[in-house]
């Protein structure tokens, strides 16, 4: 699964721990989602949806090739 | 469901009751050596005939509150991390064993060991998937 992570947290220049903070989360999993090594849970996936004003199948997509 | 029982302080309580056994080892093993007693005579003093027993479980019940405190933050990926280097853990565990078993490498075979061989390689497991992605 691709995702919109990095680009909308540096749109609204944000840190990753700062990002984190606010979604109640640890760094690490800012991290390992942007680095593709781990999806969100639904919960978590609307949360960001929410913060960076988009919808959740445009922050998250799936990866065709995979 | 998380099998973190305790606030993230317990930690260093589970730290520090983990290293006092180290310490009645290092002062009574430099007592005794003094002392030239080798009957580890300085600590049954304290504790009595089962003194070793006795402090084989304060430093397991120190890793076990270090394994069973909660991180400052505790989210889906952690308990991730902890699934998985738990399931790393017990396949190094249940391989040494049969390994042991077979090729009796090495004459300690009791609970005490693998308990703490568990918990050990659970721990180092976690520390370094966790390092590993920061």
């Amino acid at each position: 699964m691709k995702n919109l992570v990095k680009v909308e947290r540096a749109r609204l220049n944000l840190t990753q721990s700062e990002l984190a903070e606010k979604l109640q989360v640890s760094r690490q999993t800012i991290h390992a989602i942007e680095k593709n090594k781990f999806n969100p849970s639904v919960t978590l996936a609307i949360k960001m949806a929410k913060l960076f004003k988009l919808t959740v199948e445009d922050l998250f997509t799936i990866d065709e090739d995979s | 469901m998380s099998f973190q029982l305790f606030p993230n302080w317990c930690k260093k309580l589970g730290l520090v009751i983990f290293f006092i056994p180290f310490l009645f080892a290092f002062f009574s093993g430099f007592f005794d050596a003094f002392e030239k007693n080798e009957n580890h005579l300085i600590i049954t003093k304290f504790l009595g005939n089962y003194s070793i027993q006795i402090i084989e479980i304060i430093g397991l019940f120190g890793l076990l509150l270090y394994m069973l405190s909660k991180e400052k933050m505790e989210d889906d990926y952690i308990k991730l991390l902890r699934l998985e280097s738990l399931q790393i853990a017990v396949i190094l565990i249940i391989v040494l064993s049969l390994l042991n078993f077979i090729l009796k490498f090495s004459k300690v075979d009791d609970i005490n060991f693998s308990i703490s061989a568990l918990i050990v390689i659970y721990l180092g497991v976690f520390f370094f998937k966790k390092r590993a992605i920061s």
